[in-house]
């Protein structure tokens, strides 16, 4: 059978499965005993082999297999997580993703021989172990068929007393599915369901929501409360199928308590109705306790759907439309209608603006999915450079637009790098500093305005003053001679010029020639703003502030040489209307004095190559600011504020120097938006070189 | 006296698998439906012993056709054949009153479990 066309849905899980293994290992990392990260661990490689298998994948299965064997000797202790073991585990899950990677391109696998080989050592490393401790060790030998067991806390043997009253009586239920079982989940569904037609389910072991999940290999295990006789119990699971095995137990409460109140224990227990070799093993294995919650029907029911990106962009699009239309109702004259329509219209707004920012949410994920990486990545870089880095995050939860999510990861991926490469000392340095050894580094997320800010912090040098001015002379960027030491804040617009670099040598971690600029530009490309705020000694924090959302925007409208314009609000500081007497010429440039600050001013008609404006007695200016800088800008009228949505232009045109998109208006009339960013920066730059005219 | 079965799916080359394995099994194909409209009305005039419903498909999905034909008959024995990452339909399907789930590709023994299991 084809299995190409679920090869979307095999790509996305596989990756979550890659990530999960991961942040699992972290975790086992920094605690060698966590069983719960290595039975995470195994259910995702198990999972991950089985899916690759049906695929038709089969050196992914293969090397999955792998990783699953090594994991599975950890997880039932005959293997120590030592650090040697770890790193290996390391660099096999980053084997995984590249074979992943090239499996899906369909490209030459890579070589994967080396690692296979370091896994195999450590998996005859057991072997050897086991050959010699044969004789004793004898009893672990039906270690494979591990059996699940279930516990009942004292709520629960209340419950189960209560019910005993009343008639019923408690079982507990073991099943076990076929190995090729699919959709198990629906399975376990199926189970339950039979099962609450003839009594209730109180709990499960995994909990519903892991069974939901499909993290669990074969086997389940669940507490029965019923009227009915065991042999019904079992008949009832026997007519559904793909079920290898039931077994259904009765449960002595009383001896439960005795007995550190396991469902099973040893001694009381009464297998009922038992035909399976295995059943006299049921009670022995699984020692660890796992945590099992009261189960309800409706836990099962999913909660999420998966729906194509693109079907909701074409919602997006759609209520856009929506609130344009809804805007052009609204320009009808409020003289022409009754006050019935300008109710109902009232209400159509809000309608249509609240419908305007659930859809919005549809789109918006939690900054998690970038944020995940990042302890991987930050063991990776401290490991490599030898500092002691404590990773935190904050703020994971913290929502925005999924398209943001895909783009931020770089830039935040360089910031990273750099704050260990450059801002983070040695830890003999740190030391010889009195500063704790362990430097921190923080990510953080969080909402402010209508803004999503994100930080990276760490308490390292700060910016290396020095150094930057040595560069930049280097570079160009500042003349020869220049004497003065730099201030804090010449240096952080040094650090975003670009081809800054202040790393000589080419290192693992940073300087792979994306330097401060390219973050920079990426960033406000999304309409977003980068501040860097740096403290010698103490530490340095970039600062990120992204608009929540890149679909729909305020904008003002201006006209110019008859045709309307739109410029994003955020970026516009005030309007004002200018008498000629305020304007002046410097070095051939039109500035406005404003308040005792001086801004070039930008006619808007010439900036988009229509010829010069007539200036009459006044003229309307609109202060923006973009990065700091201000410029005036110098149009024919202003409109107002309006809700635009914003349609690329790039597909069909290509960049465009001063333009980053285009918007339709409520009366049907096409805007173009201006990208101020590039029209002040082309401005500022031929000021600051006092050199070139203004024509 | 063999049990009758009808199959309903919107692409012919599935019906045709199905047919195969069904009919060598020692059941007998009564019918085939390549939409949810027909499977309710071919249901109601073949009354057969057990159903296979795809879910996705033209007119009426296999979902809707399940409760029609569970209104019509509450005894209805119905499998429902499934993709994979067709979970949540599943599972309505089953709430509906589907008796099993088959998930394709499908798995010749497999199928032949279900309709025993749904016809004991």
């Amino acid at each position: 059978m084809d299995a190409s066309e679920f090869k979307d849905v095999f790509a996305a899980e596989a990756h979550e499965y890659i990530q999960a293994l991961n942040q699992d290992l972290l975790r086992l990392e920094s605690n060698p005993n966590d069983r719960a990260a290595l039975n995470d661990m195994f259910r995702a490689a198990h999972s991950l082999k089985g899916m690759s298998g049906t695929m038709g994948y089969q050196e992914l299965a293969d090397f999955t297999h792998q990783i699953e064997s090594l994991l599975d000797l950890l997880r039932i202790g005959e293997l120590t997580a030592t650090e040697s073991v770890v790193n290996t585990m390391f660099s096999a899950i980053d084997s995984l993703q590249n074979l992943l990677e090239k499996t899906l391109l369909e490209e030459e696998l890579p070589d994967l021989e080396e690692v296979t080989a370091e896994l195999r050592h450590l998996i005859q490393q057991r072997n050897n172990l086991e050959s010699n401790l044969h004789q004793q060790d004898s009893k672990e030998q039906s270690t494979m068929e591990a059996q699940i067991d279930i516990e009942l806390e004292d709520f629960d043997l209340e419950v189960v007393r209560a019910a005993k009253k009343e008639g019923y009586l408690p079982y507990k239920v073991v099943v076990r599915l076929l190995p090729k079982t699919l959709m198990k989940s629906v399975r376990a569904y199926t189970v339950f369901q039979a099962l609450e037609n003839i009594g209730t389910i109180i709990k499960s072991n995994p909990p519903a929501q892991e069974l939901e999940d499909e993290k669990f290999d074969q086997e389940f295990a669940l507490v029965l409360l019923t009227k009915r006789d065991a042999d019904t119990v079992k008949n009832t699971v026997e007519r559904i199928s793909e079920i290898e095995h039931v077994a259904v137990l009765s449960i002595q409460t009383e001896s439960a308590e005795s007995e550190r109140r396991s469902v099973l224990p040893r001694t009381g227990e009464q297998v009922v109705n038992e035909t399976a070799a295995t059943a006299q093993d049921l009670p022995v294995k699984q020692k660890q306790s796992s945590s099992v919650t009261s189960f309800s029907r409706g836990a099962f029911v999913d909660r999420y759907i998966r729906v194509e990106t693109e079907r909701l962009d074409g919602l997006i699009n759609l209520i856009g439309e929506l609130v344009i239309s809804k805007t052009q109702v609204m320009e009808i004259e409020a003289d022409q209608l009754t006050d019935n329509t300008k109710n109902a219209l009232v209400q159509l707004e809000r309608i249509t603006t609240e419908l305007q920012y659930a859809a919005m949410k549809l789109r918006m994920v939690p900054i998690k999915q970038v944020f995940d990486r990042f302890p991987r990545l930050v063991r990776d870089f401290a490991q490599a450079s030898g500092k002691e880095i404590n990773l935190e995050i904050v703020g994971e939860d913290t929502e925005l637009d999924r398209s943001l999510v895909n783009q931020i990861g770089d830039p935040l991926v360089h910031l990273v790098r750099n704050s260990i490469d450059h801002g983070i000392e040695t830890t003999e340095k740190r030391k010889a500093l009195g500063k704790p050894a362990q430097a921190t580094l923080r990510l953080s997320a969080f909402h402010e305005g209508g803004h999503v800010i994100v930080q990276v912090y760490d308490d390292g040098q700060g910016l290396e003053l020095d150094r930057i001015k040595q560069t930049a002379i280097e570079k160009g960027l500042l003349p020869a001679n220049f004497a003065n030491d730099l201030t804090m804040e010449q240096a952080v617009e040094l650090i975003f010029r670009p081809g800054f670099s202040t790393n000589e040598a080419v290192t693992d971690v940073s300087g792979r020639g994306v330097g401060m600029d390219a973050v920079k530009n990426i960033v406000e490309g999304l309409s977003g703003q980068v501040e860097v705020e740096s403290e010698t000694g103490q530490g340095t924090c970039v600062t990120i502030k992204l608009p929540l959302t890149l679909a729909i925007i305020k904008a003002l409208l201006v006209t110019c040489g008859g045709q309307v314009y739109a410029l994003p609000i955020q970026s516009v500081r005030e309007n004002l209307l200018a008498v000629e007497s305020q304007i002046k010429t410097i070095s051939q440039q039109k500035v406005i004095v404003l308040r005792d600050e001086i801004l070039p001013l930008i006619d808007l008609n010439e900036a988009l190559g229509f010829g010069q404006l007539d200036y009459g007695d006044t003229l309307s200016v609109i202060v923006v600011e973009s990065q700091g800088e201000k410029a005036g800008f110098v149009v024919d009228d202003i409109i107002g504020q309006q809700e635009i949505v914003i349609k690329s232009l790039s597909d069909i045109l290509g960049d465009i120097r001063g333009i980053s998109g285009a918007t339709v208006l409520g009366n049907g009339e096409v805007a173009l938006i201006l990208d101020h960013n590039s029209l002040i920066k082309g401005r500022s730059e031929s000021i600051g070189q006092d050199s070139i005219n203004y024509r | 006296m063999a049990k009758t079965v009808l199959i309903t799916d919107d692409t012919a080359f599935m019906r045709m698998t199905l047919r195969n394995v069904i009919q060598k099994n020692g059941f007998h194909v009564i019918g085939e439906a390549a939409d949810g409209e027909e499977a309710v009305s071919k249901y109601k005039e073949l009354q057969p012993d057990l159903v296979t419903m795809d879910i996705t498909m033209p007119k009426m999905d296999g979902i809707t056709a399940i409760k029609e034909i569970i209104k019509y008959d509450a005894n209805a024995k119905i499998i429902v054949c499934s993709a994979m990452g067709q979970k949540p339909m599943v599972i309505e399907a089953l709430n509906a009153g589907a008796r099993d789930f088959l998930v394709k590709p499908f798995d010749a023994q497999r199928v032949i479990e279900a309709l025993h299991k749904a016809s004991s």
